[in-house]
């Protein structure tokens, strides 16, 4: 790298032939080709020094008036009107005036044999006119698309940084969203308020304890897991009940059945903890009458989840159907055939929810 | 003997909580208890060594962790109560003998006492005399008037988390107490016993047996809990009578 860079210092030129080398390149091609269908069409080749001197002036021409002339005349969008016009003039006296000099060296300092002479009416002065409006064209094509392209990149640029500041936008909201609910000012209002109540409404304390479990489940426990242990989820249901059973007045007729055994068995997450929030969302717990139930069982190298209860007169039942689908379909990727999930209100009235999963070494991970 | 622990948290209903829960055990006796984490760092090292040290990770002036270095060897056991979840702590895994996330219940604190000292289990207090066949509770579903509850009336008792649901041959009664602790005093008598882990069933309320299942004289349907059947089954069996010739 440090060769390189010394070679730059040392032949600065170089370096800055070898950032225009497109240029370069296009406009050996063109010469190239504009030498030889000259050649052809004219029946022989021109010597080495009009060549030379001919396409400097073409070449130079060219990239004053797409740097200069423009740059200059469309800089203000008002004074184009008078301004360009003038320019392109004065740029097409100058570039007369060149021509006749170059004439005259290439007639009396070189060895030509043409039939050129510098006449100065208008058939003499049609050849560089010619040329220069030729090139002046291709110039402000060139002009024009240099222009497009550095605006393109001024808008791809901006959009970039729009982006980025967007992201970081949402980074700080993000930031102070989190400080505002940190854990740990959530948990210590919730214990404090607790130790509170604990005297005097023993109800509002109890509610305050299931919620602070059910908080720091949210909180702590990343969802992403693929499978959970059926404990968590089952704490997380008994709090939920609890909850519900405070607001209600203990009114509520529920039953959770299940053995410790199955506590260490591992399911997908937020199976269980849906199916009961469906129940207290849908379903009518309230009379003592006929209870609502779940029960989770091992039976035969099943893992078996069922859910009964009576069903809210409610019109809207919208939530209900699309959360039981999305437990189908993650149930089957997680599980394909190994997963039974039935559901539907049965005869007797009740809402029943029937889930049965072949517990595998595999569905143990 | 009882066991000696000091409190240090900066919070004082923090500190009032842990000691109501401290007097509710037998346990277990309170020697101090402090809100200054400095004055508590130089009082403990200075004086004579304890069972367990309740101890808040979150206090001002001092990190916990420095301070947890310091008093370790002062205490048998030390016990970190945090607001946060104790993975945040991971550093201080090294330090502590168990967690306490706030909020926590009376339930939680005892069973974490429990499992440290597993030979000195702490008993509820219960100031029950056994001699009368009822007791007094406070029913929820009346006012939180007393109510006087006779054993023999008692078909079975529901746990509903830190509440339960006493079903008795004329009605039903939610009380402010754990199926944990109230076990505690029926299984005491002959009569009751653990059928599931919610339900304490009187044995002779037993109307019918359906597989694992007992419904009791009051239409109740409790499925009987897989670490209790042997103990129900036995008594249906005792009390079973059939014949001979089969």
């Amino acid at each position: 790298m440090s060769t390189t860079q010394q070679n730059e210092n040392k032949w600065p030129v170089l370096s800055w032939i070898a950032s225009k080398k497109l240029h370069l390149i296009i406009w050996v091609i063109f010469i190239f080709y504009e030498a030889i269908i000259v050649g052809l069409i004219n029946g022989k080749f021109g010597r080495l020094s009009p060549y030379v001197l001919y396409y400097t002036l073409n070449i130079t021409t060219f990239y004053v008036h797409a740097h200069l002339i423009l740059a200059v005349g469309l800089n203000k969008p008002r004074q184009t009107a008078w301004k360009l016009p003038l320019l392109l003039l004065a740029e097409i006296a100058v570039y007369f005036g060149i021509s006749i000099c170059l004439d005259y060296i290439i007639i009396n300092y070189t060895n030509y044999t043409g039939s050129r002479r510098i006449t100065l009416d208008l058939i003499y002065f049609s050849a560089p006119l010619y040329r220069c409006v030729y090139f002046m064209c291709f110039s402000t094509g060139y002009y024009f698309l240099t222009r497009y392209i550095k605006e393109r990149k001024k808008t791809e640029e901006l959009e970039k940084q729009r982006l980025n500041n967007l992201i970081q936008l949402t980074k700080s909201e993000n930031a102070f969203l989190k400080a505002q609910i940190q854990p740990h000012l959530l948990f210590n209002t919730l214990d404090f308020i607790y130790q509170n109540a604990r005297e005097s409404s023993p109800v509002a304390a109890e509610t305050i304890l299931s919620l602070s479990e059910m908080m720091r489940y949210s909180i702590d426990n990343n969802k992403d897991k693929d499978f959970v242990l059926l404990a968590e989820e089952i704490n997380q249901v008994e709090n939920l009940i609890n909850l519900h059973q405070l607001r209600q007045n203990h009114g509520i007729g529920l039953r959770f059945w299940y053995d410790d055994e199955i506590r260490t068995i591992k399911i997908i997450p937020m199976v269980l903890i849906t199916l009961a929030e469906n129940m207290f969302k849908h379903g009518d717990l309230l009379k003592a009458v006929n209870t609502a139930e779940i029960s989770i069982k091992s039976a035969h190298g099943k893992l078996i989840i069922e859910t009964a209860n009576l069903v809210k007169e409610a019109k809207d039942k919208s939530g209900l159907h699309s959360g039981l689908e999305n437990i189908k379909k993650r149930l089957i990727y997680s599980y394909g055939n190994d997963a039974k999930f039935h559901y539907g209100v049965e005869p007797d009235h009740y809402f029943r929810v029937t889930l049965s999963i072949t517990i595998r070494k595999a569905n143990q991970l | 003997m009882k066991l000696t622990c000091i409190v240090i948290d900066d919070d004082i209903h923090a500190v009032n909580g842990i000691i109501s829960y401290i007097n509710s055990l037998t346990n277990i006796q309170l020697i101090k208890s402090y809100t200054d984490p400095l004055l508590a760092l130089n009082e403990i090292t200075a004086g004579e060594s304890v069972d367990i040290i309740f101890m808040d990770v979150d206090m001002p002036l001092i990190s916990g962790l420095e301070l947890s270095k310091v008093i370790r060897h002062k205490t048998d056991k030390l016990i970190f109560t945090t607001s946060h979840s104790k993975y945040a702590y991971e550093a201080f895994e090294m330090y502590a003998s168990a967690y306490l996330l706030k909020p926590y219940t009376f339930a939680r604190f005892a069973e974490t006492i429990n499992m440290l000292y597993p030979k000195r289990p702490a008993t509820p207090q219960v100031s029950l005399k056994q001699e009368d066949d009822y007791f007094f509770v406070r029913n929820k579903n009346d006012n939180n008037n007393l109510i006087k509850v006779r054993y023999p009336d008692i078909v079975a008792v529901e746990s509903l988390q830190n509440y339960v649901r006493i079903f008795t041959l004329n009605e039903t009664i939610v009380a402010y107490i754990a199926l944990s602790e109230i076990k505690v005093i029926l299984l005491n008598y002959a009569n009751f016993a653990q059928a599931h882990r919610s339900f304490i069933i009187a044995k002779n309320y037993i109307e019918k047996v359906e597989g694992h299942t007992l419904k009791m004289i009051n239409n109740l349907t409790i499925n009987i809990g897989s670490n209790y059947r042997d103990s129900i089954q036995d008594y249906i069996r005792e009390k079973t009578i059939k014949t001979n010739r089969s």
